[in-house]
C-alpha cells in the first residue's frame, strides 16, 4: 500500500484509528511510523477524536486513573492530564500523564504552597510545551505569584515577575480569587474584583497588564474568562437574559473592549435554569461544556459556533474532566505498567 | 455531445460517460472546472488517471447520493447507509485503492470519508504482521528497531 498510496491518503486513513491501534501501526513500516509522529497528524487525529468524559463517584473523593496511584486532577491539554499525586507518603509529586499512551512525566514540585492552579501551554512556533503555576498568598485565596517550567529543558521551576494588582473594581465581589485562561500561547489571570488583567505571553514570558473598565458589567458576580472565536481572543463573559454577554478584548496595542451577545443556547435548552450561569464550565478544545441537568451536558463550540448535547449520568457521580484521546508525547515521558 | 444539464466525463482509457451535472459536481474538482470555464460544461471533461471501471463506480456512488440530496423521501438516510455499506463491501482491495486515489483527486469528500473509514476498519484490531500481509507492505525495520518500538508500548500489542 505504501508504494502506491499517496502520503496524505495514508494519513487520512490512519487518523481514523484509536490511539492503541496507531501505536501498533508504528510497527508496520518506517513511513507509517513517521506519519503518526508528525505534529500535524497528531493534531488532526486528536481534534477528530470523540471526547472522553471522566467521572468520579461521590463515594470516592480522590480520582484513581489507570494506575493504583491516586492523584488530584489539575488541568488538561491536548489529551494530557496534569495531576498531583497524593498517594506517596513523602511530599506531593506532580505528573503529566497521557492516559491513552499510558506514558507519564514526573515533575518537580512547583512551590511550597498548599494550593496552586496550573496550566499546560503549547507554543506552536517552537513545538514546545511549558507549564505555568499560579498560587495565592498563604492562607488566603488572593493571587500572589507564578512560576514556569519548560518541559524537556528545565529541571526546576523559574519565578515569573508578575506585578501585584491594587486597583479594585469597586462593585461586586472582591474576594481576590483568580481564574486562569490560556488561549494559544497566552495565559490570562483574571482576579475577581480587580481592574488589572494580567497577560503573560508564554514564549517570551513577557508580562503586561490590561485595564478592565469598571462599567463592562453592571454586576461583576459570576463573570468568567473565556476564549472568543477563531482569532483566539480573550473575553469576559456572564449570562444575562438567556444569552452570554461577552466583552471581548481586541487584539492590538490599544486596549479596547467590544461587547457582544453570544447566543449559545438553543430554545429547547432555555428551560434548564442550571445552564444560565458560568460558575462551572469545562473547556476542551474550544468546546465549552455546561451542565444542563443530571442527564445532559450541553456544549458550544466558541470557534465554529456549533451546539451539541451529550447524555450523561450525574446523579451519582461528578464530571472531573473531558479530554480528547491523543498521541501527544512530551520529552522525558516514559511508559508505565 | 451532452445535452443541457448533462456533462460528459472521459476516463483515461477513453470511455465516455454522460452524467447529469448535479451528479458530476459531487466532485469539487469537477465543480471548480465547470464554474471557472464554461467550455467544460459543453465539451468533454477528461478524468486523468482514472480508468473506465473506476469512473463507472464513482458515478454509481455520486448518482445515489445526488438523488438523495435532492429528494430525502425517495432515498432515506437509512437507504443511503445500506447502499454505502454494500458499495464498500463489494470492492476488492485493488478497486478500493483506486477509488480512494480517484475520490481524493476528484475531491468527493463523502466517498473519501467512507473509503478511509473502510480501510481504517480493516486495520483496527490487527497485529502489525497481519496489516503488512493484507496491504502488501514491506517491513523495512531491522529486528532491533522493531523490538525498540515494541518495547515503548508493550501493552498496545
Amino acid at each position: 500500500m505504501s508504494e502506491i498510496m499517496p502520503y496524505d491518503l495514508i494519513a487520512e486513513i490512519l487518523r481514523r484509528l484509536p490511539v492503541k491501534y496507531l501505536l501498533r501501526c508504528r510497527c508496520v513500516c518506517k513511513l507509517w511510523c513517521a506519519i503518526t509522529k508528525e505534529r500535524s497528524f497528531i493534531d488532526k487525529h486528536r481534534t477528530g477524536c470523540k471526547e472522553i468524559f471522566v467521572y468520579k463517584d461521590f463515594l470516592c473523593y480522590l480520582l484513581e486513573d489507570f494506575t493504583k496511584e491516586k492523584y488530584k486532577y489539575i488541568t488538561t491539554k491536548h489529551g494530557l492530564l496534569l495531576g498531583k499525586n497524593t498517594s506517596s507518603d513523602s511530599s506531593d509529586t506532580y505528573l503529566i500523564r497521557n492516559p491513552m499512551t499510558k506514558q507519564v512525566l514526573y515533575l518537580p514540585r512547583p512551590s511550597d504552597h498548599d494550593w496552586s492552579d496550573m496550566r499546560i501551554i503549547y507554543l506552536r512556533n517552537i513545538d514546545t510545551y511549558k507549564l505555568a503555576c499560579f498560587y495565592p498568598k498563604k492562607g488566603t485565596k488572593e493571587f500572589v505569584g507564578g512560576r514556569v517550567l519548560t518541559i524537556g529543558t528545565d529541571l526546576n521551576w523559574r519565578s515569573l515577575d508578575i506585578p501585584s494588582c491594587s486597583k479594585k473594581l469597586g462593585i461586586g465581589d472582591i474576594k481576590g480569587e483568580f481564574d486562569l485562561m490560556e488561549i494559544d500561547n497566552v495565559v490570562f489571570i483574571f482576579r475577581h474584583g480587580y481592574c488589572e488583567l494580567i497577560r503573560i505571553e508564554m514564549e517570551s514570558e513577557s508580562i503586561t497588564t490590561v485595564m478592565i473598565p469598571q462599567d463592562l458589567f453592571s454586576d461583576w458576580n459570576d463573570v468568567r474568562p473565556l476564549p472568543y472565536n477563531d482569532d483566539a481572543m480573550f473575553c469576559l463573559a456572564k449570562f444575562e437574559d438567556e444569552k452570554i454577554n461577552v466583552q471581548v478584548l481586541q487584539n492590538g496595542k490599544k486596549e479596547k473592549w467590544v461587547g457582544e451577545k453570544m447566543d449559545i443556547l438553543s430554545k429547547s435548552m432555555r428551560k434548564y435554569p442550571n445552564m444560565m450561569n458560568l460558575r462551572n464550565y469545562h473547556l476542551n478544545e474550544y468546546w465549552l461544556w455546561i451542565y444542563a441537568n443530571e442527564d445532559y451536558l450541553y456544549a458550544y463550540d466558541v470557534r465554529a459556533k456549533r451546539r451539541r448535547i451529550e447524555k450523561c449520568d450525574l446523579s451519582r457521580k461528578t464530571l472531573v474532566y473531558i479530554l480528547n484521546p491523543s498521541l501527544v508525547h512530551l520529552p522525558g515521558m516514559q511508559g508505565k505498567n | 455531445m451532452a445535452s443541457k444539464g448533462n456533462l460528459t466525463l472521459k476516463s483515461c482509457n477513453g470511455k465516455e460517460f454522460i452524467v447529469e451535472e448535479k451528479v458530476a459536481v459531487m466532485s469539487t474538482t469537477i465543480k471548480n472546472m465547470v464554474d471557472v470555464d464554461d467550455s467544460f460544461a459543453q465539451g468533454v471533461i477528461p478524468i486523468i488517471g482514472v480508468d473506465g471501471k473506476i469512473l463507472a463506480k464513482l458515478i454509481e456512488y455520486c448518482k445515489e447520493h445526488a438523488e438523495a440530496d435532492e429528494d430525502e423521501e425517495v432515498k432515506s438516510e437509512e437507504y443511503l447507509k445500506k447502499f454505502d455499506e454494500k458499495f464498500v463491501d463489494e470492492l476488492n482491495l485493488n478497486d478500493l485503492y483506486d477509488l480512494l486515489k480517484a475520490s481524493n483527486y476528484l475531491e468527493i469528500t463523502k466517498l473519501l470519508n467512507l473509503l478511509c473509514q473502510k480501510v481504517a476498519s480493516m486495520i483496527k484490531g490487527k497485529k502489525p504482521e497481519e496489516i503488512r500481509r493484507i496491504f502488501n507492505i514491506k517491513n523495512d525495520f531491522t529486528p532491533e528497531e522493531e523490538e525498540e518500538i515494541n518495547r515503548q508500548n508493550p501493552w498496545a500489542f
